[in-house]
């Protein structure tokens, strides 16, 4: 198992916005949670990081409990997230972004890696001197997932990467998450885009207000009656 | 006509003090959102240590430079880590009114321990550079010196260095930078020490170049956010050519007018500019 969350909770000034979710992310896989606008999937992302303290439960990756770390030693122990809106740092160059991503490293292969992922992504290496805002919303997503990349996880985390995206685009980020998965790195994916979340899912859940509702192989989801009619607009 | 590059060199003199004021409530309000009321105190206090190193232990001012330079730096941690960081997640107005109480509190303690009479900081040489009929003394280079190699230092800090990378990380995106794995709490007692390292040779060099008083600390600190707002928040062109505007104004302005009015050129000046370019001469955020 790679990630194991159980019971987590988490309260913004009192209220919950998660509910004492528990959920495991097996090593290999892509595991997807689907689910609407505002049920708690960043939350729950926020308290795997560390940048909200969780009010119960506990998260282990590789069998420790990771809550007991601070949150920047999240990085070191091989988890990276993708966040939801890309949250680049928008006044740094291309190139200044994906070395932050490798800001947690010590080893020497950082500019390996860097020459790696621009070989993996063209478009990056044409712009690498230019500012992250110059982007346009589809190089930024592209930015924050090989800029997630760099810290070199095992388990890379994405919340909502297809979000703002035109189709052509979501096609690209859905095969480059999939060939990322095909190198080993096992994949946390969180979409509202329930149509193309399920297909890439080998395990998936669905999240409403009052936790997990259902979960399955993505196949089974989507044929699950209340999944298409809910989330697929079938 | 040498009146005029006379005056406009004692303005680059005291645009070099701005600056290096400016400079670190640039950082910390661009990288921590905290209108760092205490700066100019802290500058002021460091600025009596120098004295006291001088006037009791007769060091050199290079010597007393230094320490006031690394008390005001361990202050400055010190005041990040005791004062500011418990309410670094409440509303901004908090570290505004403990901005503004530890001003009020630095400036009473050094009344009580220094007096408030205006002391200065004795140099033992005092050569003075002539270009033709505009004379600049040893000390004043000294500044103009020290100011210059901070300002690159720093620039080249932020721009290349990985803690410097972090701090501009930060100060873009703070949950992006937890993401990636920087200690802000670790980066904020950085940004505070290097802050302050500048406020402490300006204090030392205010000692030196005209005279220590308690009060200065909170006229120091209104200049440093006139030279702020006028450069732009949080651009560093901006506060460089900020601070030498209001210095050289203001040297202008009291062989001109009057030197009653020494404080009231930096703050017309301000006004004249916001009222052009609301968001000061290189407005537009970014470290
Ligand atoms: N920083 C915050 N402060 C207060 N409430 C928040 C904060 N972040 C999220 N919430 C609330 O928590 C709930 C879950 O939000 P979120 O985790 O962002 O949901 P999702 O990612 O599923 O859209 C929402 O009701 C949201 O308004
Ligand atoms: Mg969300």
């Amino acid at each position: 198992m790679s990630l194991k969350v159980n019971n987590l909770s988490i309260a913004y000034k009192g209220i919950e916005a998660v509910r004492g979710v528990s959920f495991d992310v097996k090593e290999g896989d892509i595991t997807v949670i689907i689910g609407a606008n505002g049920v708690g999937k960043s939350s729950i992302l926020k308290g795997i990081m560390g940048i909200e303290k969780p009010t119960g439960g506990e998260v282990l990756y590789k069998g420790n409990n990771i809550l007991k770390q601070p949150a920047n030693k999240r990085s070191s122990t091989g988890i990276a997230l993708c966040p939801e809106g890309r949250q680049l740092f928008h006044k740094m160059t291309v190139q200044e972004n994906l070395e932050m991503g490798a800001y947690a490293r010590k080893d020497n292969q950082i500019n390996k890696d860097l020459e790696e992922i621009y070989k993996k992504f063209p478009r990056l290496s044409e712009r690498r001197n230019q500012k992250s805002e110059t982007l346009s919303g589809g190089e930024q997503e592209l930015v924050a997932i090989a800029r997630s990349l760099m810290a070199k996880p095992d388990l890379l985390i994405l919340d909502e990467p297809s979000w703002g995206l035109a189709p052509i685009m979501i096609d690209q980020v859905v095969s480059i998450i999939e060939d990322i998965n095909k190198e080993g790195t096992t994949i946390l994916l969180i979409e509202q885009n329930a149509n193309i979340a399920l297909k890439m899912a080998d395990y998936a859940y669905v999240l409403d207000v009052d936790g997990f509702v259902l979960e399955g192989t993505g196949e089974e989801l989507l044929k699950d009656k209340k999944v298409q009619e809910i989330y697929l607009g079938a | 006509m040498d009146i005029f590059f006379q005056l406009l060199l004692n303005g680059v003199v005291i645009g070099s003090y701005y600056i290096l004021i400016a400079l670190g409530l640039s950082i910390i309000f661009g990288v921590l959102d905290i209108p760092h009321f205490a700066h100019g105190s802290v500058a002021m206090f460091s600025g009596y240590i120098a004295y006291i190193v001088v006037s009791s232990y007769n060091a050199n001012i290079f010597v007393a430079i230094i320490i006031s330079i690394i008390f005001a730096t361990i202050i400055g941690v010190i005041l990040e880590i005791v004062a500011y960081r418990p309410v670094a997640n409440a509303p901004p107005i908090n570290s505004f009114i403990i901005a503004l109480a530890l001003m009020m509190v630095i400036d009473n303690v050094a009344t009580v321990i220094f007096g408030s009479n205006q002391v200065s900081i004795k140099s033992s040489s005092n050569q003075v550079f002539n270009f033709g009929s505009v004379t600049l003394s040893e000390q004043r280079l000294y500044l103009l010196l020290t100011t210059f190699i901070l300002v690159t230092g720093l620039y080249i800090f932020m721009k290349y260095s990985k803690t410097g990378k972090a701090i501009r990380a930060v100060s873009q995106n703070k949950e992006a930078a937890q993401i990636v794995g920087i200690n802000t709490n670790r980066i904020s007692s950085i940004v505070f020490g290097l802050g302050s390292a500048m406020a402490g040779a300006a204090g030392a060099f205010m000692g030196i170049l005209f005279a220590l008083y308690p009060a200065m600390g909170g006229h120091t600190v209104m200049k440093g956010f006139a030279v702020l707002i006028l450069g732009g928040l949080g651009s560093f062109p901006g506060t460089i050519i900020g601070g030498l505007l209001i210095g050289i104004t203001e040297n202008f302005g009291v062989a001109l007018l009057s030197s009653s009015y020494k404080d009231l050129f930096a703050f017309v000046i301000l006004i004249i500019v916001l009222v052009f370019k609301p968001s000061g001469l290189f407005g537009n955020r970014g470290l």
